[in-house]
Order: C-alpha cells, then structure tokens, then sequence
C-alpha cells in the first residue's frame, strides 16, 4: 500500500493542474461558442498574463493579488482590442475563407507576441512573487500553499464567468449570440460589441491562468505553447463550445497526466494530452460531451 | 499561370544558375537554406492555399523525414540519396495517419490536431536522447561526404526546387486533380454534390505535400549534416507560414518570391538580433487583414496597373494620330 | 410610416432590388406578393440593414435608416419576424422573451412588466416558461418568436412568411395574431407567398416582379381578382 500516498499525492497535482487547465479552456471555449472562432494566440494572453502579473510584482512591488487582477484586467483590453482589429472583417464578409483568415491571423498574432516578448523580455526564465510560500499539511499529503492558493483563485474567477454567463444580461446575450448571430441582432444585440467582450473575456481567462501558474512554472516568452495546445485537445475531448465539456475535459486530462507521470514516466507529461487527443479522435471524435450548442 | 509570373520565375532561375560566380559561401548557403524553405512553403501552399486545409505540422513532417533519413544513414550506412527516399516516404505516411484521423472533421481539427502533433513530435524527439541524441542535435553524414563545397549541395537545392516545384507541384496543381482540390476548398459542400471524394482527395493531398516536406526535411539534415528539434518548433513553422502567406496564399509564385526574400531578410535582420520573427508575425498579420493575396497580388496589381496604362497611351497616340 | 425610395440592393454584384420604391403606411397590414426570386425577403433584409444597399434612401418616420447598423433599429422600434425558425433554442423561454426587451434592459420594472403582459397573451409560454425554447413545437416557436419581438413595444414590424411550416389551423392563429397588432397601433409589413390566407387580413398590396414594384393596390381589390394575378406570375 506504499504507493497509495504518492499516488493520491500526484492526482491531487493533477486536480489542481486541471482546474487551472479549465480556466484556460473555458476562455477558449467562451471565444469558439460566441465567435466560432479558434484562438490560436491563446497561448500568448497565457504568456502575456504571467508577464503582466510579474512586471507588477516584481518592478512595480505591488503585491501578487493585485499583479494577477492586473492581468486578467490587461489581457482584457488588449484581447478586446486585437478582436476588433482583426477578426470584425470576418463578420462584415469582407472575408473569403472565414476558418481559414481566423485560424491563421491568431496564428499570425501568436507569432508576432511570441517574438515579441523574445525582443522585449529576452529569453531568459523569470519567476513573479508567489502567492505563498511553505506548504500545506493535510495529514498523509502536503501540497504547496501556492499551488493550493493558485488552484482556489482560479475556481473563484471560474466561478465568476460562470455567474456571468448564466446569471447575467450580458451572459444571456453571450449565449444567444452563440446560438443565432441574426435572432440577436434583431434582438437588438450588438454582435460586434459582444464578440469582442467575448474575446477579450476568453483572453483574460487565460491571462489569469497564467499570472496563477507563473510563480510556479517561471515567465518566458514560449511559456504559452504548451499550456495553448492542451486546452485545444480539451475542447476537442470536450467538444468543441461546451462549457461543461472544457471543464470536465480539463479536470479529465490533469488526472491522466498525473496517472500517465506516476505510472509511465515523469518526462513524458506534456505528451500524454496528445495520446488522449488521438485516442478520442479514434473513439468519439465528437468528444465526450456531444453536441456542440453551449450546454452549460 | 500567367506570364508575368512564367518570366520572373525564368530570371530568378538563370540568376540562381549564375550565381556561384560571383558571390561567396556565405551567400551560397543563405539561397541553400532559401530553397529549403521555398519547398516548405511551396509544398504548404499545396496544402493551405490550394485545398484550404490549414496544416501546422509541416515543419514537424519535414523534421520526421530528417531524422528518418538521418538515423537510417547512421545506422544502416545508407546512402542519404536512399535514406531521403526513404524519409520522405515515413513523412508522407505519417502524414497519411494524420490525415486519417482529422479530415473527415471540420478544417479546424486539422490545425488543432497537427499544432499538438508538431509540439509533441518536438517533445519526444528531444527526450528519446538514447537515439536522437536529444537537444544537441543528432550528427549526420553529408548528401556528398566529406565535401566542405556550397557548390554540389548549392545546385542540388536548385535542382530540388525546379523539380519539386517547378515540376510537381505546378503540374499537380493544373491538373484535373488540382482542379478537384480547387474547387474543394472554393465550396466544399458544392464539389461533394457533385460527386468529388472529398475526405480522399484531401488526404491525398495531405500526403503528398508531407512527403514533399519530408524530401526538403532531409536534405537540410544531410546539408547541415546535423538535424535537431529546433527545426520543428512552432516559431519555424511560423516562419514557413509568414513566407506562403506574405508572398501570396493560393498563388503559385507567391511562395517561392517569400521563402526566398523572407530567409534573405532573416539572415540580415538577426545581425541586430532575434527581431525577424516578430517582424514577420506582423507583416502576416497585416498580409492578412489588408492584401491577402501578398506579393505576387500586388505584383499582378502592379502590372495590370501598367499595362493600362501603356495601353491608354498607346490608343490617345493613335488619336492623335488620326 | 416607412418609405423605400428607388432603392437598389444585393449580394456582391448581382443587385436583387432595381430601383424598388413602396410604402408602409401607418397602421395598415401592408402585404408584398410576387413569384419567387422578385426581392421581397430581400427588401425586409435591405430595410432591416442585414442586406447593403446601394442605391436610394429608406426612410422611416422621415429619416434615413439606410445606412444605421440592424441592432439600432429596435430602438427606433423596428422588429423583425425572420422566415426560418429563430428562438434561442438552448436558452428558455424565459430568456427569451427577456432578450426581446434588450433594448430597455436597465429598466427592470418594465422588462418584469412586459413579461407579465406577454405571459398574459400567450397562455401557452406561461406554462412553459422555464422549458428549453427548442424543445416546442413549430407554431409554439413562431409564438414566442412573436411575443418575444413584442417585448420591445416595436412600431413597426418587418414579418417574412408567418405561416411558413405551420399546419393551415395554426397558421390562421398566427395572422389573426398579427392582424390584431393593429389595435395596438402597429404598423406591419409582411411578405407571404400564401396570398390566399394573408390578404384577407391585408390593407395595401404590392406585387413585386424582378426587383421593383409590378403593381400596387387595395387589398380588397386585389382580393376580388386573385385569380389573375396569380395566373400572371405563372408567364415567368
């Protein structure tokens, strides 16, 4: 029974990787749902986050709650802003192939903030104030008071968009949006308007992943690679636009890296997403969660 | 194809022919490594521009021809004439396999799918040091042995190009088969109800442009005589990207004119540092939003713009005339 | 009330309305009639802004509304009845009838009033206010499509073939319906196909042929010699 607490020690990891994993597939999700879209730069609001929340604590020595609010505020404008410069020509049908131009000037844009950040930052790995120091003992297992202080951020700020969507004004449009674009304008919905909130919030979903897991995982430029495409495998695994979907699907692929760490090998971790991706692509390419409407 | 774009290709290609006599190695080995790229993204645009299937494992295919070719060349004693063969051959089917799993669904499952491939093909090639030697970059004999010459590898990469591009994809694109594909990524719904395989055609296509990515993947390893994960990162990929979409998306000289003048640009700019990628990440961007069909657009732009106006000279002289 | 003045309108190049002028007056059911392919889902579409148009002037108690984006003609009191089936088939009833007061959403108590009043009218969403909307049947969803359109307190509305889809009982409830809106002092602007049903409860009737207005008339003269009107589309 040895290998019981070390194994209960690495899912509780795996839990508390996933539910940061689900913040950032949520975004993804909120911004697919609402503007049919795949954010190929998400990555990057992940990267663009951890940066802002380290300029914050670190330069500026303003404590890391507020680095991280000043992230997910941040990411918020500046997602909100490149929707509007780039992708609005998609729904003035100014543009030929709309998946094609979408796909690949988020593409464009993950490149140039990438680079960009290279040029700015430089390569090298920097670490933000954590949140807490020291660990948490809970009986048989201790886990990191930062990571414990991480994962509750994050289900706060879940918690929140959720609120948002369900319980709001807004959160109604967004859904409605989602569902018909021509019913909500007749409703005398902004599309516009809201696309771009909706992205921004998408954007800013991510930026708070990463200001949370920066303290943990260091800021550098390509910091986001990972992070992007294993929330592009969970919005597959949990079809594409369900909100249930990504958050399970991220929970689910936290607990399998773990298992795959624990019982295969440690180095392989970032690579076991990619064997759940062709094992659904195999099974049930629709993903777990079937339809793609936005059951929340 | 229209003429304009027949003539620039022929001067671009007696240049090329030319030019070992008056530059140095230096130079030599930046218009090398250029036609690897102009494969890239000639063979990309097969996939991206002219079937619409936007793919981000290209530069990961070509990389899984080069460490085929290259460990088979180590470990077999292959001749890496062979051993590209056979590389490109493994990039093809694992391009096959990728295919497979993703075409039957929507467009974007293929970018999802390829972008996660591409990162993990990096991930295992990197960790498995046992074969590949890991981050270090695995040693491989070179296409003409101990030859420290640009010039063999320098025709080579010219004679590549002429016959991969040049040759094959200009063919396959005005062929019957290239029309199908055409009119796939025009209206795909139209061409299944008009009876096209659609799923086929576009794995076929998948295949062939990984097969291509695989021959130019090799070549660079049997060039550089080293092959190693950077080349599969999603910055390179971006680079060949930036090339297709800058020089002209669906066009058939508009990659040839990127790959060549963006690695031309590259090797200048990172003198000053590592700001290339980030220039070229805005100029897609911009590309994009403003000219989508890039370089060879505003070249045809150009000269239609010209031609008018000789044109309307020419008919007020012949007023005048009268 | 709402007055399209030569105006031309289409997709890309090809221009589906030529120079079509008519009017809506206030307080009548204005019907547009016309064999397929004449333009007349394509006017609704031009005068609501999701079709561009190139030529003339749509005005609208005066104005130019031609050129104004399609979410901003609700406040001006424009609505729009979409052919196709068009309630928000994930959220429920509920929702959305409350996106229809969208446009006065920070006035809670009147949204909460206008719920009550559609409520009161339409029996059949109070009992099913918290269902899913696409889970109703065809002529329950062409009811709250209605109701929902109704909670702007719209004054005019723009309705592309109501009974598309519906039974012929169905259909009849839905144009006594919309013929009672005029009580309310709506003015309506309808295109149908089913001239048979609709002009009955029509006053002013427009024939569209290719593009712009063929021939335009009361109601009940039209009415007294459908036949031939019908018969004169057949030579197209």
């Amino acid at each position: 029974m040895d290998f019981l607490v070390p194994l209960l020690a690495q899912l509780t990891n795996g839990l508390i990787i996933g539910f940061i994993y689900a913040l950032m597939a949520l975004g993804l999700t909120l911004i697919f749902g609402v503007l049919k879209v795949i954010n190929f730069a998400h990555g990057e609001f992940y990267m663009l986050g951890a940066y802002i929340s380290y300029i914050a604590s670190r330069m500026l020595g303003l404590h890391p709650i507020i680095g991280i609010i000043a992230a997910v505020a941040v990411v918020f404008i500046i997602g909100m802003l490149m929707e509007k410069a780039l992708l609005t020509p998609i729904y003035e049908d100014k543009v030929e192939r709309k998946d094609e131009y979408a796909l690949l000037i988020t593409f464009g844009l993950s490149i140039f903030l990438m680079n960009g950040a290279l040029v700015v930052f430089g390569p090298y790995q920097k670490s933000p104030e954590p949140l807490a120091s020291g660990v948490l003992d809970l009986g048989v297992l201790s886990v990191s008071s930062g990571r414990i202080y991480a994962v509750v951020l994050a289900i706060i700020f879940m918690a929140a968009t959720l609120f948002i969507i369900n319980k709001t004004w807004l959160g109604t449009a967004l859904r409605a949006l989602s569902q018909d674009r021509d019913a909500s304008t007749i409703m005398g919905i902004n599309a516009k308007t809201l696309g771009s909130i909706a992205f921004g919030l998408g954007a800013a979903m991510a930026g708070a992943a990463g200001a949370l897991l920066a303290p943990v995982f260091l800021v550098f430029p390509i910091m986001g690679v990972v992070p992007a495409i294993k929330s592009f495998v969970i919005i597959i695994l949990g079809s594409m636009g369900s909100i249930k979907g990504a958050i399970y699907g991220s929970l689910l692929l936290g607990i399998v890296e773990s298992l795959g760490v624990f019982f295969l090998s440690p180095s392989y971790r970032d690579g076991y997403s990619f064997l759940l991706l062709i094992i659904i692509l195999l099974v049930k390419p629709k993903g777990l969660f079937g339809g793609s409407q936005w059951n929340n | 194809m229209e003429q304009l774009e027949k003539r620039i290709l022929a001067v671009l290609l007696v240049v090329a022919l030319f030019l070992p006599l008056f530059v140095d190695d230096y130079a030599l080995h930046i218009v090398i490594l250029a036609c690897f790229f102009i494969m890239m993204a000639s063979s990309w645009n097969l996939l991206a521009g002219y079937s619409g299937q936007v793919s981000f494992a290209h530069m990961a295919l070509a990389s899984s021809g080069a460490y085929t070719s290259g460990l088979i060349s180590v470990h077999l004693g292959i001749h890496p004439v062979l051993s590209i063969l056979v590389g490109a051959v493994v990039a093809g089917l694992v391009g096959l396999f990728l295919g497979v799993l993703t075409l039957r669904m929507k467009d974007s499952y293929l970018a999802l799918t390829t972008i996660a491939f591409a990162e993990i093909f990096r991930l295992v090639i990197s960790l498995e040091y046992k074969v590949t030697n890991g981050k270090v970059g695995l040693s491989v004999p070179g296409l003409f042995g101990d030859i420290t010459s640009k010039l063999p590898y320098y025709y080579t990469a010219i004679g590549l190009v002429v016959l991969m591009v040049f040759f094959g994809i200009y063919r396959l694109v005005y062929s019957n088969f290239g029309l199908t594909v055409r009119s796939i990524r025009e209206d795909e719904i139209a061409a299944s109800a008009m009876g096209v395989k659609v799923v086929r055609h576009k794995i076929i296509v998948f295949t062939i442009s990984s097969a291509m990515a695989g021959v130019a993947g090799g070549f660079l390893a049997h060039y550089n005589q080293l092959v190693s994960p950077e080349m599969t990162t999603i910055t390179q990929m971006g680079m060949v990207i930036s090339m297709a979409v800058i020089g002209g998306l669906g066009t058939f000289i508009g990659p040839i004119i990127g790959g060549l003048s963006l690695e031309i640009i590259a090797e200048y700019v990172k003198e000053f540092g590592n700001y290339h990628l980030m220039i070229f990440g805005l100029i897609l961007i911009l590309v994009l939003r403003f000219s989508p069909q890039g370089i060879a657009g505003l070249i045809t732009k150009f000269h239609n713009r010209k031609k008018k106006k000789v044109s309307t000279s020419a008919s007020t002289e012949k007023e005048v005339q009268k | 009330m709402l007055e399209v003045k030569n105006v031309d309108a289409g997709y890309g190049k090809i221009n589906i309305l030529n120079d079509l002028s008519l009017k809506a007056r206030e307080n009548n059911l204005t019907l547009l009639i016309g064999p397929n392919g004449a333009g007349k889902s394509t006017l609704l579409k031009a005068i609501f802004g999701f079709v561009k148009t190139s030529k003339g002037s749509i005005e609208y108690n005066g104005k130019d509304i031609s050129s104004l984006p399609s979410h901003q003609l609700v406040d001006h009191g424009i609505s729009f009845l979409l052919q196709r089936v068009s309630v928000f088939p994930e959220l429920t009833i509920n929702e959305n009838l409350k996106l229809g007061a969208w446009a006065f959403k920070k006035d809670k108590q009147k949204v909460t009033q206008q719920l009550e009043a559609m409520y009161d009218k339409f029996d059949v969403l109070k009992q099913k206010r918290n269902e899913k909307a696409g889970l109703m049947s065809g002529g329950q969803k062409r009811t709250l499509e209605i109701a929902r359109m109704l909670m702007s307190n719209p004054k005019m509305l723009l309705i592309d073939e109501p009974s598309a889809g519906l039974s012929p009982k169905i259909a009849k409830e839905v144009y006594q319906i919309l013929h009672g809106l005029k009580d309310d002092g709506i003015t309506l602007l309808m295109v149908d196909q089913n001239i048979r049903d609709s002009i009955g409860y029509s006053d002013y009737v427009y024939v569209l042929e290719q593009g712009s207005v063929s021939s335009e008339s009361k109601a009940s003269e039209v009415e007294a010699n459908l036949k031939e009107v019908v018969q004169s589309w057949l030579k197209f």
